[in-house]
């Protein structure tokens, strides 16, 4: 199985990036279970497979895959391979939680720069939360 | 799976390596970098034991390798500066491969050749430098060797067979569990692949970690005060490398960040914002405080 969706590879490294690649890869599972591209059951490619499609070192893909199942993201079966998990419990999210308030505070501080009411804010803010909800829905429907 | 302890070795007066300490793992990928004129090649010929280092052992699965022969066998080289026999044809070169490696794999070999471009009957002396790189990995990797050292790899690669050659790598890396040193001035390329890497300067090893701690520990802080920096904050924190914009000081620290914040509120900073580094700022800084500054000189 090649880990290929759309004809794009599925995981999104930048190799020129700061950020880790392992939290990258972590990032971008994430990213795709809550978009509800991957879903519960879903098989990942193994350990192996992501290193070569992606060229990357196997220890880090390993380490990434680790802490996904530390989270509670994907369960490994032996014999079998890992998958998303049937019922994510997310756990330990606490300082991730607090990473992401750090960022969100500095789109806010951008947006009151740029003259953005309180009011405005919280509208443009539920707009979203509706459209990813939208999308993750309507991807519902067809299956 | 091998590991180098003490080791040393000179060719004139000045040693060149200087009691280095490495250790390559089954499985992982070992990026080593340093400036010119570092040791890096010396270091590389010491493991393979194209050298026998003036003190100290070098050891794979046990058995040193200045001694036993068969233990060399299993480790492959792909130098810099290749010294084929030049009129022997590709074709040659791998006769003279398979007689002298018992795990030559001849599956492999047909495999890969469909890879690189040149042709059988191309003698040597005509090949260019990066077809000589290509070649030297192509032997290594039927050869199948159980640690593999490479000097500077893709230096005269083109970028489509630089990343070819890189995938083989970590597919061999993560297919067989072999043990991968891999000498580059393109530390991005490193960033990619390696999980642990080391840090050359003047023959010895300035700084040796996995990637990851690496990343982990060392931090670019954007700091501002009210004022300017405080002394005791320059004091406390040991500042070394330091930029200014304004207000603003862009600081680097070598110590685990929520340690670092908890210490540097007592300051009441009015901004404090913590960035990743990437392997070649991490490189520039360290080597830097080693007093191998590049000065900026500006023409």
């Amino acid at each position: 199985m090649s880990f290929l969706y759309g004809g794009e590879n599925m995981v999104k490294i930048d190799i020129r990036s700061r950020t880790p690649i392992y939290e990258q890869i972590i990032e971008s599972i994430r990213e795709m279970v809550v978009k509800g591209v991957l879903r519960p059951s879903d098989k990942l490619p193994s350990v192996r497979e992501m290193a070569k499609d992606m060229t990357l070192n196997p220890n880090t893909v390993q380490k990434a895959y680790q802490e996904l199942e530390r989270q509670g993201l994907i369960c490994t079966v032996r014999g079998r391979g890992t998958f998303i998990c049937e019922d994510i419990k997310p756990k330990d999210q606490e300082e991730k939680i607090n990473e992401l308030l750090v960022e969100m505070k500095k789109l806010l501080v951008a947006a009151i720069y740029l003259g953005l009411k309180k009011e405005e804010v919280i509208v443009e803010i539920e707009k979203l939360y509706e459209e990813i909800r939208e999308v993750r829905e309507g991807k519902d429907d067809k299956r | 799976m091998i590991k180098g302890e003490n080791i040393s070795k000179k060719y004139s007066e000045a040693p060149v390596v200087k009691n280095v300490d490495i250790e390559l793992k089954e499985g992982s990928i070992y990026g080593l970098i340093g400036p010119n004129g570092a040791g890096k090649t010396t270091l590389i010929k010491l493991l393979c034991g194209i050298y026998a280092p003036d003190e100290g052992t070098i050891r794979l699965q046990d058995k040193n390798i200045s001694v036993s022969k068969d233990i060399r066998s299993m480790i492959g080289y792909v130098p810099d500066n290749l010294n084929f026999y030049p009129t022997f044809t590709v074709k040659d070169m791998k006769e003279f491969y398979k007689g002298m490696n018992s795990s030559w794999n001849e599956d492999r070999y047909k495999l890969l050749r469909e890879i690189f471009s040149f042709s059988d009957k191309k003698r040597i002396k005509h090949l260019s430098k990066g077809m000589k790189t290509q070649l030297s990995i192509l032997m290594t990797l039927s050869s199948m060797p159980k640690v593999i050292l490479m000097d500077e790899p893709t230096s005269g690669l083109d970028p489509f067979v630089r990343r070819e050659v890189l995938n083989l790598i970590v597919q061999d890396v993560s297919s067989r569990g072999t043990s991968v040193l891999i000498s580059t001035h393109n530390i991005s390329e490193l960033e990619q692949i390696s999980d642990r890497v080391g840090f050359m300067d003047k023959g010895k090893m300035v700084l040796q970690e996995d990637m990851d701690d690496l990343k982990f520990r060392f931090k670019k802080v954007q700091i501002a005060f009210e004022d300017v920096m405080p002394l005791e904050f320059e004091k406390e924190f040991n500042i070394v490398s330091l930029k200014k914009y304004g207000k603003v000081y862009e600081i680097i620290i070598d110590e685990h960040y929520e340690l670092f914040k908890t210490r540097a509120l007592n300051y009441k900073p009015i901004l404090m914002e913590k960035m990743d580094m990437t392997l070649e700022e991490i490189f520039i800084y360290r080597m830097g405080g080693e007093g191998y500054a590049v000065k900026e000189i500006a023409i």
